[in-house]
């Protein structure tokens, strides 16, 4: 694709870099990013006319450092993005084992279900849900993970159909393995590989989706940082102040496209064919 | 051929079904809309009184029943929000909507498919790396984000358009491209993909050596056969531009449903947002239904459960 040498080696280095920081963040912030310092409004970033090294990115509308911010979004986000896709990932691959593996009424209710819900706009209904239940933390989590586990189900459905008419399920049969058994040790390694390219390939989805959740207000709330939070609030001073939403906006986007990178990277790598 | 007729109508009539139980349900789920409704210095009286008109003391299917009655005749209750029935303040700014997808759906069709027809011709050259780059810059970006940075650059700073707000052509722009952002990458890439199958193949090298202008050739016999998994998908974002207008219409003020529909969320105004909900889910299994009927009808072979989004 866009690279030739054997590992996207900067994507690789973005994600790890955004995982670090998820997990370290209260450790690697500067500043406390929810102090607020009325004496500081609004300091551009540092390397432009009156910033501040002590605050790279500048400062938002209460004198919050922005970087300390970003830094606490992205562990919001990746905290989201891996629960979410660990929900999502792991009832979606059940159903679609099961359905792809049973077959005819289960599958054909499965295939219903996935259908109903791939009819409705998704923000739509994680707009009505959450509208409806509140904006906790709990509650977007469990709404984004209802909107992901189709693609999950599906794919893994469609993978098994395929798998179970494979010689060594038949074999296994013959040997007296039982349902579960043939499904965990033979069908499920094997559907591995796109599970994995569609959980590298779903985690930006998570996070742009998250992100625009917060950015209406549904999504995390203040006072956590969340890069589509950030974006929101800097809104009002896009003219005055355009670091407030344009960095954020600025470390999402390296973000997503690393881990689209990597996706399209590992599903190349992994199976050429494959379609999601 | 028949079967696949009848039973994709029939799916499409379940999600609807399914569609308006749900809604009926979680709206009210939420807690007693009388509460919501009436002063603090309500009597007892009062509200026994509006629980009796609005529906509230019958049974739970019984109201299920008058819901779906009500909907189906276009009364979706009362905004409390707005003290109106809810379906003409929803009427009233689908027109809003309709514009800017359309905007977004010429924008990315124009822009998308051009840049993909134009990728497939150099493949690896400059102007491919560069397209598939800001492709997929397009579809890693937050589309909500770009959208303010566009307003940053060009109304702000360059004062060339609007900021928001709906107007004459100007400010259809920014929306437009905002929006459509997603669906032009989605179609520049598919139509570069599928560009090139074609252009490999055995008839195109025929009509080269036949001397047919290249124009002809790329246009009128690459593309027509490339043309139906385009045209499917064209029909698909249209789609998902509609859940993107909630956001666009948000960023740039846009008096369309979709902003209503968060706002009205954000004030608890059940009836319009599941008014909103329907006419948005509606349109949406409409539209699928559609594509996949007339899909079903230029590929006979295509099975039930072929979408994948």
């Amino acid at each position: 694709m866009i690279h030739r040498k054997k590992y996207p080696v900067l994507p690789l280095f973005v994600l790890f870099l955004f995982i670090i920081t998820g997990i370290f963040a209260p450790l690697l912030v500067l500043h406390k990013p929810t102090e607020v310092a009325l004496g500081r409004m609004l300091i551009p970033p540092f390397f432009q006319k009156g910033g501040n090294i002590a605050f790279p990115f500048g400062t938002d509308q209460l004198g919050r450092d922005i970087l300390s911010r970003i830094i606490l979004g992205a562990r919001a986000s990746l905290i989201i993005a891996i629960t979410v896709i660990c929900l999502a990932g792991a009832f979606g691959t059940a159903t679609g084992l099961v359905a792809g593996y049973l077959g005819r009424a289960v599958d054909t209710l499965l295939m219903r279900l996935t259908d109903a819900q791939m009819s409705v706009p998704l923000i739509l209904l994680a707009i009505v849900v959450i509208g409806i239940f509140g904006a906790s933390l709990s509650t977007v989590v469990v709404v984004i993970a209802i909107t992901a586990w189709p693609r999950y189900a599906r794919l893994i459905r469609s993978e098994t159909l395929v798998l179970k008419e494979e010689d060594f399920v038949a074999l296994a049969k013959v040997a007296g393995a039982g349902h579960l058994r043939i499904i965990l040790k033979h069908i499920f390694p094997n559907v591995l590989p796109s599970l994995i390219v569609l959980v590298t390939l779903d985690i930006p989805r998570v996070i742009l989706f998250e992100s625009a959740l917060s950015f209406l207000g549904l999504g995390i709330q203040p006072p956590i940082p969340s890069w589509g939070g950030m974006i929101a609030e800097g809104r009002a001073y896009l003219g005055l102040a355009w670091w407030l939403t344009a960095l954020p906006g600025v470390i999402l986007v390296v973000t997503a496209m690393s881990a689209n990178l990597i996706g399209d990277w590992m599903r190349d790598r992994l199976d050429p064919s494959l379609q999601y | 051929m028949k079967r696949y007729v009848i039973s994709r109508v029939g799916q499409a009539i379940f999600t609807v079904w399914a569609i308006t139980a749900i809604l009926f349900f979680l709206t009210r789920l939420v807690g007693d809309p009388v509460s919501l409704m009436l002063p603090q210095e309500a009597t007892e009286e009062d509200r026994q009184m509006l629980t009796r008109q609005l529906g509230l003391d019958k049974p739970i299917y019984m109201q299920y029943i008058n819901y779906i009655r009500d909907a189906a005749q276009g009364d979706f209750g009362q905004s409390f929000v707005w003290k109106a029935p809810a379906a003409p303040l929803i009427i009233e700014r689908i027109p809003a909507t309709i514009e800017l997808a359309f905007g977004a759906l010429v924008f990315a069709v124009l822009i998308g498919i051009a840049a993909g027809i134009i990728s497939s011709l150099r493949p690896g050259s400059w102007i491919d790396r560069t397209t598939m780059g800001v492709a997929l810059f397009g579809q890693a970006a937050p589309f909500f984000w770009v959208g303010l940075m566009l307003i940053l650059l060009f109304s702000v700073k360059l004062r060339l358009l609007p900021t928001s707000g709906r107007g004459g052509l100007t400010s259809l722009i920014l929306p437009s491209i905002t929006l459509g952002m997603w669906s032009t990458a989605a179609l520049a890439r598919l139509t570069r993909s599928r560009m090139r199958e074609v252009l490999s193949k055995e008839y195109i090298k025929l009509a080269r050596l036949k001397g047919l202008k290249e124009t002809s050739v790329v246009l009128k016999h690459a593309l027509r056969n490339a043309g139906v998994p385009i045209i499917t998908l064209i029909g698909l974002e249209l789609g998902s531009m509609l859940g993107g207008a909630v956001v666009t219409e948000t960023v740039f003020a846009w008096p369309g449903i979709g902003r209503m529909v968060v706002e009205s969320v954000l004030m608890r105004d059940y009836a319009v947002v599941s008014g909103i909900t329907l006419f948005i889910s509606l349109t949406f299994v409409g539209l699928n239904l559609i594509i996949d009927l007339t899909y079903g009808i230029i590929d006979p072979r295509v099975k039930l459960s072929k979408r994948s989004i």
